[in-house]
């Protein structure tokens, strides 16, 4: 009987007062497991975060040519785009000119493939953001060229009729995509040559000067920093 | 607060990981805004088959204007014919993603004239004589508007034929136009005053 008795005196020492040496390793405090859970919930986002991100960048490079929308990243150089056509042959444009003086120029004959023609017509244009329109119109006397600006600025040209006889033509608005031009330089807009007949009902563009529209921003001389 | 090692470690790991995630976030944030302003403006087309063509109709305000954002695969051929005869076709090797419009004008002369872009280019013609620009004058409304992908997103194979756009005149107007067009204008604008469809590419056997 002595032998089963209890003994509490013996059996309060012998109890477990720690973690038994085998277990202590993979015990696993609150404060740890709230820092692992906050460390695999931000790292989570960052993941789901750059998947989106490529995502959203595979789809704006989609968009973009479609949305016409005028870029500036470089506030010194001139900045153009040529807005989505809702109409056969519609010529428009948002544009930004940096700080300077400016012209807008038209040319109506001796335009090339490259070089700026003589000018027929210009006008001053200030420097910030516009919306320019370029119309051609066919009237009694032959044909009216207008270009407006902001509801505010006008150019306009007038040409005979055989400026433009009909067969065709090469080129027109530039800039379907945002674009940004040094400031010192002329910004070409919009650029066309008129065909000709070559006889037997056949016709071609000129590789040489001739007649045809052409229009451009250019700075006036001396006014503007070089960046 | 005492830490050990690893809940030093730990916090570090969360403290760069809660700096990126932050970073990305104000990125992500930046990039959905940049697109949801240019979507305002062209719709959001979400390409969910590759290899398939897709149409979105785009509002437009404008009961003579109709616009939709598609999407062509690679090496598609998209031919396209109205009811007034081809109206052309285009080839890519690679998807091509554009905005393609029919809109409807009256011209100086009293004659409606019909604009179509499609990925190939764009055309103006006259339709008719002034007597169809009479008789749907400001009556657009009236016509019976079929337009693909108007309530949701339409995928369709390369080479099935699917109808972009059909406009149909209400019997009323059919009648009035019978007594009003020629005979020959009868037989191209009764019943559907215009139709813009998609050709196959292979012809079904």
């Amino acid at each position: 009987m002595t032998d089963t008795s209890p003994q509490p005196a013996e059996v309060e020492t012998r109890e477990p007062v720690g973690p038994r040496p085998g277990r202590a390793r993979w015990q696993v405090g609150l404060q740890t497991l709230v820092l692992l859970m906050v460390a695999i919930a931000v790292w989570t986002a960052f993941f789901v975060n750059r998947r989106q991100i490529a995502a959203l960048e595979s789809r704006i490079a989609a968009t973009r040519p479609l949305a016409h929308e005028l870029g500036i990243e470089d506030v010194n150089k001139i900045a153009v785009v040529k807005l989505d056509e809702l109409w056969y042959d519609e010529n428009q444009w948002d544009i930004y000119l940096p700080e300077g003086k400016y012209r807008l120029c038209m040319a109506t004959r001796g335009i090339d493939q490259n070089r700026l023609g003589p000018v027929v017509k210009s006008a001053p244009i200030a420097a910030g953001k516009h919306h320019l329109a370029l119309e051609q119109q066919a009237i009694r006397s032959g044909w009216r060229i207008t270009a407006t600006w902001d509801g505010t600025g006008r150019l306009v040209a007038e040409e005979s009729k055989d400026w433009d006889p009909g067969h065709g033509s090469m080129g027109g608005g530039r800039h379907s995509l945002s674009t940004q031009l040094a400031a010192d330089q002329p910004a070409v807009l919009f650029r066309r040559i008129f065909s000709r007949s070559t006889g037997n009902n056949q016709f071609s563009t000129p590789s040489g000067p001739a007649e045809g529209l052409l229009l451009w921003i250019e700075p006036v001389a001396g006014s503007n920093k070089t960046p | 607060m005492k830490l050990r090692l690893p809940d030093v470690l730990l916090l570090l790991v969360a403290l760069v990981g809660g700096v990126l995630a932050w970073q990305t976030g104000r990125e992500r944030g930046r990039l959905g805004d940049k697109y949801e302003r240019m979507a305002r403006k062209t719709g959001d087309l979400v390409v969910t088959d590759r290899s398939r063509i897709h149409v979105r109709a785009l509002k437009t305000g404008d009961p003579m204007h109709f616009a939709w954002r598609v999407y062509l695969p690679a090496n598609c051929t998209l031919k396209a014919k109205t009811n007034l005869g081809d109206s052309g076709s285009s080839w890519s090797s690679e998807p091509q993603e554009f905005i393609a419009r029919v809109r409807f004008l009256e011209d100086e002369h009293g004659v409606l004239n019909l604009y179509t872009r499609l990925s190939g280019g764009s055309s103006r013609m006259g339709l008719g004589d002034p007597k169809l620009a009479e008789l749907v004058r400001g009556r657009w409304g009236k016509l019976l508007v079929e337009q693909m992908g108007a309530t949701e997103l339409f995928a369709v194979e390369p080479d099935q034929p699917a109808v972009l756009l059909k406009l149909t005149l209400p019997d009323d107007m059919q009648a009035e136009a019978r007594k009003a067009l020629y005979p020959n204008e009868q037989a191209r604008f009764i019943p559907a005053v215009f139709r813009l469809e998609f050709e196959p590419l292979v012809p079904k056997q």
